[in-house]
């Protein structure tokens, strides 16, 4: 009780039992029933429902932005050029070491070998410097003249790119949680699975930037 | 104190009581008796889910054409004019049932705040965001058809001061037909663009289902993080702020057809689970209550 006072996440996802008599018994416990690896979703079925949802939705996005291309190929083609690349080249260098430090991160929970709050502090690290550096280039392009109005590209780019970053602070929140869990000695099955979800979330959240990146930045006419 | 589904002593000796819920089945003949006006209403209420889909058809599908919107973002003021004026009368029967169908809405989001409620204690956090979001959520549509009937008003009515033979082309004319067309943007920009009270309505109440930690949940916890998806997936009608075409235009295939679609499918979703629940005997239940 006197944790849960100090610590107001502790009533989220808090183990009131921990370093006690009953937290050791209770690891134990969920140590036997912790499901194998292999054979079984990770996180939970839910998350998926939302990672398969938002990739259609994005899927969409990136449709609609191949099929603008090719009504309107030299709009497209100037205003690629105009892009600051070696941002956004930056920015997928950190989501996809980002993304292994996340793999890292849950083996460690799972072995319980250590290491994986500095794992998920990191990513969230990560994150919290794509965030900066697209906040730079966004004032950059802004100075330059660019806006959301200027032409189809743009629309979809400032689109497309603010979407992703609000999935991405999602996903610090998410890897913020995540450290908190990790932080503890004992992981019940709850919050093992609540910080593969949002391992998971982390991942799809990559995937997304790996696929917008080439389609705004690379992609020739 | 937070009462934990693994330490039901602890629970017993809080200020709050846990009791298991109970199955319809279970009930003695008095207790059914007792349910049977509540359980009425909730079930009332589950069904406008599929019937505010089936009003919002027949007014803004089949009668009225506003969706899928006939006049893109680019019209001018005068295509504008010169639609609403073209099946006025049909428009504005249209326009009736699409108000009716948003706002009935307020019957649907209660059921699943009434639902969700019995996990709650004596101050239902979740339940009351539910609750105001969805209240100001149906204001802000039915005000949408509002101004959509003052759009066809004025562009279906003559008066002595306010003649309907204006020369096409004039001044006169240009400044009313936009002023049509700014009451016929002002509808869409309420309808797709302040999307925020529906997408808060829909986090809270994933938020009341994810954070259940019962072995006896209100929702199954997938359809948690379909609430979730739904709601983000409204943060694209922003996009009518800023483009006159395009997927993000309120023609556009995100703006509009992945708004309504989801949402439909999360109204459907919902009105089945809150169906299925109030069949199980979940209607006057109350897992944690404050002594």
């Amino acid at each position: 009780m006197t944790q849960m006072q100090q610590d107001p996440l502790a009533g989220l996802f808090g183990d009131p039992f921990q370093g006690t008599a009953r937290g050791e018994a209770i690891r134990i416990a969920t140590e036997k029933e912790r499901k194998p690896l292999k054979g079984r979703i990770p996180g939970e079925a839910g998350i998926w429902i939302f990672i398969i949802g938002d990739l259609i939705a994005f899927s969409i996005i990136f449709l609609v932005i191949v099929s603008a291309r090719m009504d309107e190929p030299e709009v497209f083609e100037a205003s690629r050029h105009s892009l600051h690349i070696e941002f956004g080249a930056l920015n997928t260098l950190l989501l996809l070491v980002g993304s292994l430090l996340v793999v890292r991160a849950i083996r460690a929970m799972r072995t319980g070998s250590g290491g994986a709050p500095l794992l998920f502090g990191l990513t969230w690290l990560c994150g919290l410097i794509f965030v900066v550096n697209k906040g730079i280039e966004y004032s950059m392009l802004i100075n330059d003249g660019h806006s959301i109005d200027e032409n189809l590209f743009y629309g979809y780019y400032f689109i497309g790119t603010a979407l992703h970053l609000f999935h991405l602070v999602i996903g610090m929140i998410g890897m913020f949680v995540a450290y908190r869990i990790s932080k503890r000695a004992v992981h019940t099955n709850r919050e093992m699975q609540l910080a593969e979800v949002f391992g998971a979330y982390w991942h799809l959240v990559d995937l997304l930037w790996v696929i917008l990146f080439p389609l705004l930045y690379l992609m020739r006419v | 104190m937070t009462v934990r589904d693994f330490e039901p002593s602890s629970a017993a000796a809080s200020p709050e009581q846990m009791v298991p819920s109970q199955s319809y089945e279970d009930l003695s003949p008095a207790q059914k008796d007792a349910q049977s006006m509540n359980r009425i209403g909730q079930l009332a209420c589950a069904f406008w889910g599929p019937g505010m889909i089936v009003f919002f058809g027949i007014g803004a599908i089949w009668l009225s054409g506003y969706w899928p919107p006939e006049k893109l973002p680019g019209a001018s003021a005068v295509e504008v004019l010169e639609w609403y004026q073209a099946h006025n009368t049909r428009l504005k029967v249209g326009l009736v049932f699409m108000t009716i169908a948003y706002s009935v809405m307020c019957w649907y989001g209660v059921v699943m705040a009434v639902q969700t409620r019995r996990k709650e204690g004596a101050f239902p956090v979740w339940t009351y965001v539910q609750l105001v979001c969805m209240a100001c959520g149906t204001a802000q549509i039915v005000i949408m058809g509002a101004v959509w009937y003052a759009a066809a008003f004025r562009a279906g009515g003559c008066s002595d001061k306010n003649p309907c033979d204006l020369a096409p082309g004039s001044m006169e004319y240009i400044a009313y037909a936009a002023n049509v067309q700014m009451m016929h943007d002002l509808g869409w920009m309420i309808l797709l663009g302040t999307w925020m009270p529906f997408t808060f309505w829909n986090w809270a109440l994933a938020a009341a289902i994810l954070l259940d930690k019962s072995s006896t949940p209100v929702f199954p916890r997938w359809s948690g993080y379909l609430s979730i998806l739904a709601g983000c997936s409204y943060i694209c009608g922003q996009g009518d702020l800023f483009f006159f075409e395009g997927a993000f235009g309120w023609n556009g295939i995100f703006a509009l057809y992945w708004n309504f679609g989801i949402f439909g499918f999360w109204v459907l979703t919902f009105a089945w689970l809150s169906y299925k629940n109030v069949q199980r005997g979940y209607v006057h239940t109350q897992d944690v209550v404050a002594k």
